[in-house]
């Protein structure tokens, strides 16, 4: 019963991602990208979800109040995305189908090593210090049904909102879903947003080397950015992120945002029109911000390492007030968190 | 970084970083020599999608005074290493291999050059499932004796909430599977604690009633028998879960501390509380429900 809720919440994650991407990045008259669909759609949602969950966190209501609330935009967007774009998501069914069959090789490739990495992440087992935080956080809130208002570490009553984890809403989210539909926040976390992240990373993975190459040679590169994510393990590394705590946000940060990010400045580079590039880049920006404040200052920089010397070589210096208007959630995320820990100021978890 | 700080260092600690970092993979360097190999023989699309962004970080991210002057601003200790992730080995490396492999003629040359790169790939990188492919014991991905530890607690407890003792691994495992089950140690003390970042100074100062649990359970250092049992009384403690055989099993057990339960390899010890405290949810029902804050400043 537990696997076949898990396996139901996987398909509504892909179908909601899917559904806010289309919004922003599916063309009618033109070629677009499911994987970038995906992607921009996840962090599109999690965005949404920060905006939607803010105000109800910090006035102290329920997360049951949260969860019937989130139930409408979800559904709105689910409607109208599948109105105005269900014929796009039918012509690109068709598309991928046609491709599977001229490109099969790829294809059988590329679901056997997204099959056992999705294995690999959702069957091991991994101790790791930071779940104490991230799916105690999930249980915690779902116990009491408040948001972030008990201490996950030891379950006490918090005087104040621990800013560090208050706008990244990305957890908080996992306990909506979880209120919802009363799966085990264990199972919720360490397995389903385990798989969806890996499926969402070979997808990238998949974009990347089709990106470079249209022969043989993009299957071996494939094979080969899983396979140094499998080698090039340290505690440190993003790969031992993606590998071992698949679920947590700063895993999401290094193997999602900042690949998607390179990806857009790839097709930038590229002379490839996409249309919307930037605000593709913004709502990365911004639904990375929700997800973990690790993004406060790894998304800038990469934002700034990649855009401004292109914007400087090609003399395009409007992309420099552009990448700058991506990061602006990062950093007003990031003034506020150095204000509350330089003790400007407190949140409190109660009115007062 | 562990033990690593931009203090200490100075420019220095960049480099301490990076060793860190890798930890004895190659795959930092193979990624150096990917950068070299496209500025020399990559095409232009390719030399304008990865050199000006190596370039950028050579001179931000990899420069050793960055950190330096970051650390006056913000507390990059922790970090700093997170801004490696920026370098894109994952795309960069096996781009370059898959280009030297079939840059190489067709044929037996092709495959040695292959099976050289792959055998690179392999010893220079620490597999991830080196130490075993660990598979969870259930679909919670947690011990299956942690489950049955909750369970013996909670019906000898006969409460919705109880507070309790777990050593480490268990400490930080417990409430993601048990909400209901509140901890007196919370996750920075018992590591603090167990890396001596708390001196014996520290815990010995008597005032917190947690230093004395975790002086005698996490360091195994002398504490006085009253005072034991009045921090377990101070922090409403009912259950102790140590290893079996752990070496302050018979002071605990001396305090006054029976057995209720055991596992495979643990056992769980009861403190009967003078006043045991109910534990429950504050009440919002009749919160005002405005944002609340203070300016501090």
């Amino acid at each position: 019963m537990i696997a076949a809720k898990a396996i139901c919440v996987l398909i509504f994650n892909f179908i909601m991602y899917f559904a806010f991407g289309s919004l922003i990045t599916v063309r009618r008259h033109g070629d677009w990208s499911a994987t970038l669909t995906i992607t921009v759609g996840f962090f599109a949602y999690y965005a949404l979800f920060a905006i939607v969950c803010l105000p109800v966190m910090l006035t102290y209501r329920p997360l049951s109040l949260l969860a019937r609330l989130w139930m409408i935009p979800c559904a709105a967007i689910l409607v109208i995305s599948s109105v105005l774009y269900g014929k796009c998501w039918i012509g690109k069914a068709k598309d991928i189908a046609g491709d599977m069959v001229h490109n099969r090789s790829f294809w059988i490739c590329a679901a056997a090593v997204t099959a056992l990495s999705v294995a690999a992440v959702a069957v091991t087992y991994n101790f790791t210090l930071d779940a104490a935080y991230y799916v105690a956080n999930v249980t915690t809130n779902v116990d009491t049904d408040m948001i972030n208002v008990y201490d996950p570490f030891t379950g006490n009553w918090q005087d104040h909102f621990e800013l560090r984890y208050v706008f990244a809403t990305y957890s908080v989210n996992d306990s909506v879903i979880c209120s919802i539909t009363k799966l085990p926040a264990l199972v919720m976390t360490k397995g389903v947003m385990s798989v969806t992240i890996m499926m969402i990373v070979n997808g990238l993975y998949a974009g990347i080397s089709r990106f470079f190459f249209d022969d043989k040679r993009r299957t071996v590169m494939y094979v080969l950015m899983m396979f140094v994510n499998c080698m090039f393990i340290s505690i440190y590394t993003s790969s031992n992120f993606l590998m071992t705590r698949t679920y947590e946000g700063k895993s999401i940060v290094g193997n999602i945002s900042l690949i998607v990010i390179f990806y857009m400045y790839m097709l930038l580079v590229s002379g490839k029109d996409i249309r919307g590039l930037f605000i593709m880049l913004f709502i990365v920006c911004m639904g990375t911000s929700t997800v973990s404040s690790t993004a406060n200052m790894v998304i800038p920089a990469q934002v700034f390492a990649l855009f401004v010397p292109y914007a400087v070589i090609k003399k395009k210096y409007v992309i420099i007030l552009k990448s700058f208007a991506c990061i602006i959630p990062e950093i007003l995320m990031m003034l506020i968190y150095v204000m509350y820990v330089k003790g400007y100021f407190a949140i409190y978890t109660f009115p007062r | 970084m562990q033990g690593v700080n931009v203090f200490e260092n100075g420019i220095g600690y960049l480099m301490k970083c990076l060793s860190l970092y890798c930890s004895g993979t190659g795959y930092f360097i193979m990624y150096l020599f990917a950068v070299l190999l496209i500025l020399v023989k990559g095409e232009r699309r390719d030399r304008e999608i990865f050199l000006p962004d190596a370039l950028m970080l050579l001179v931000t991210v990899f420069n050793p005074v960055v950190p330096v002057v970051l650390d006056r601003i913000f507390d990059v200790n922790n970090e700093y290493y997170r801004l490696f992730w920026l370098a894109p080995v994952v795309i960069i490396v096996p781009y370059a291999a898959v280009s030297v492999i079939y840059d190489a003629p067709k044929g037996a040359k092709r495959t040695a050059v292959a099976a050289l790169t792959m055998l690179m790939f392999v010893l220079g990188g620490n597999f991830v499932y080196a130490d075993g492919f660990n598979v969870a014991e259930n679909v919670y991905k947690i011990p299956d004796e942690l489950i049955e530890i909750s369970s013996l607690i909670h019906n000898d407890s006969g409460s919705e909430y109880t507070r309790a003792f777990f050593e480490y691994e268990y400490n930080m495992e417990i409430r993601q599977y048990d909400p209901k089950m509140l901890l007196c140690i919370d996750r920075e003390d018992y590591l603090y604690a167990m890396n001596y970042s708390y001196t014996d100074e520290m815990l010995a100062d008597d005032n917190k009633p947690t230093n004395r649990i975790l002086a005698l359970l996490v360091r195994n250092q002398k504490v006085n028998e009253e005072r034991f049992k009045d921090a377990l009384e101070q922090t409403d403690t009912e259950y102790i879960v140590l290893t079996a055989g752990h070496p302050q099993a018979a002071f605990i057990k001396k305090a006054g501390l029976y057995e209720i339960g055991r596992t495979a390899t643990h056992v769980i010890y009861k403190y009967d509380l003078d006043d045991p405290a109910v534990f429950g949810l504050v009440d919002y029902s009749d919160a005002e429900h405005r944002f609340s804050y203070r300016r501090l400043k």
